[in-house]
């Protein structure tokens, strides 16, 4: 009987413990929804697929793809040989699977609110390339968009985990952003 | 009994199936290829050449050569000069995990040799600079 006790206390506490993180997490996120998926207003879908980290990963940080809409997908990976600059030829089958998978969790479909809010304010005629060239994404990083420069630790928008600590497992709240100063 | 020599049959066909898979390639079997497809032998030396020559600027993304990433020493990690990634060092000495994957290996022939020299390297070339990068 004082073991079932104790089994009832700990259960308690553990369904109070995740409520009060629950709420606490919501913080300036309101209607946010805790899925299975661990989806919030900032973050990636939790499950990434392993090709797409494992190729586009291997020359840059790999983009949740949710920052980009369903054209710009298709565009980008139409032209892989001119890869802003580079050629990132994949074969074939490798490349239907990574479009497959962009296009899957899109701007538009993805399950984070923020992604589909981002993607429906891009307008119907533009089919942006970069992250970087998203009105949203310019306007949320005015302010810091000096520290990003060829001399500094920071030369390239596309270095995301420079700045934001937890982008490798899709975060990017502005809490955990922390710009890494020149040495001087 | 019976489930007990099931077990023993699912481990033993597990095992020689990791066995199987964790065979890598080595580097005499992709130059070993290279020569199927037509190449004679390999000349370090001129791997290094092949390695070190600059084939001109390209405008937006800088100087065509292997060493604007991988850097003149290859037992060094390089760096993509885009996007600052670092790329573990190509010598197979300190890098034994190199040219074990022949996809790998023909993915980024592929691509370099077309960023770098404009078209693709030909097998006598690749094998080149395998026995330039194996032999460091």
């Amino acid at each position: 009987m004082q073991g079932k006790k104790r089994w009832a206390m700990v259960a308690l506490s553990t369904i109070l413990l995740t409520a009060s993180w629950a709420i606490a997490d919501d913080d300036g996120h309101k209607g946010e929804e805790h899925d299975n998926n661990k989806t919030t207003e900032n973050a990636a879908p939790a499950t990434v697929d392993p090709i797409y980290v494992k190729e586009c990963g291997a020359c840059h940080f790999p983009f949740p793809v949710g920052m980009l809409p369903d054209r710009s997908w298709r565009a980008i990976m139409a032209d892989l040989p001119h890869h802003f600059g580079e050629d990132a030829t994949l074969p074939e089958k490798v490349a239907a699977k990574i479009l497959d998978y962009a296009v899957a969790n899109a701007g538009e479909r993805s399950k984070n609110r923020l992604d589909r809010y981002v993607a429906s304010s891009i307008k119907a005629d533009q089919v942006p390339l970069r992250i970087s060239e998203v009105p949203f994404f310019v306007k949320e990083h005015t302010e810091v968009a000096k520290h990003v420069n060829a001399k500094g630790p920071v030369s390239h928008w596309s270095s995301c985990p420079l700045c934001h600590t937890k982008a490798d497992s899709g975060s990017f709240d502005e809490d955990e952003v922390k710009i890494p100063q020149a040495n001087k | 009994m019976m489930k007990q020599s099931m077990m023993a049959m699912i481990f033993t066909l597990m095992t020689m199936i990791t066995a199987m898979t964790a065979t890598a390639a080595t580097l005499e079997e992709q130059l070993a290829s290279y020569r199927t497809q037509g190449a004679g032998t390999f000349d370090p030396k001129a791997g290094q050449t092949l390695w070190t020559t600059s084939h001109g600027t390209d405008p937006e993304v800088g100087e065509k050569v292997c060493t604007a990433c991988h850097l003149n020493d290859p037992r060094k990690p390089g760096k993509h000069r885009k996007t600052g990634k670092i790329i573990e060092p190509m010598a197979v000495s300190v890098n034994p995990q190199r040219f074990t994957d022949p996809e790998k290996v023909e993915k980024w022939f592929l691509r370099n040799c077309r960023q770098v020299m404009g078209r693709e390297c030909t097998p006598q070339e690749k094998g080149d600079v395998l026995s330039y990068l194996g032999g460091l």
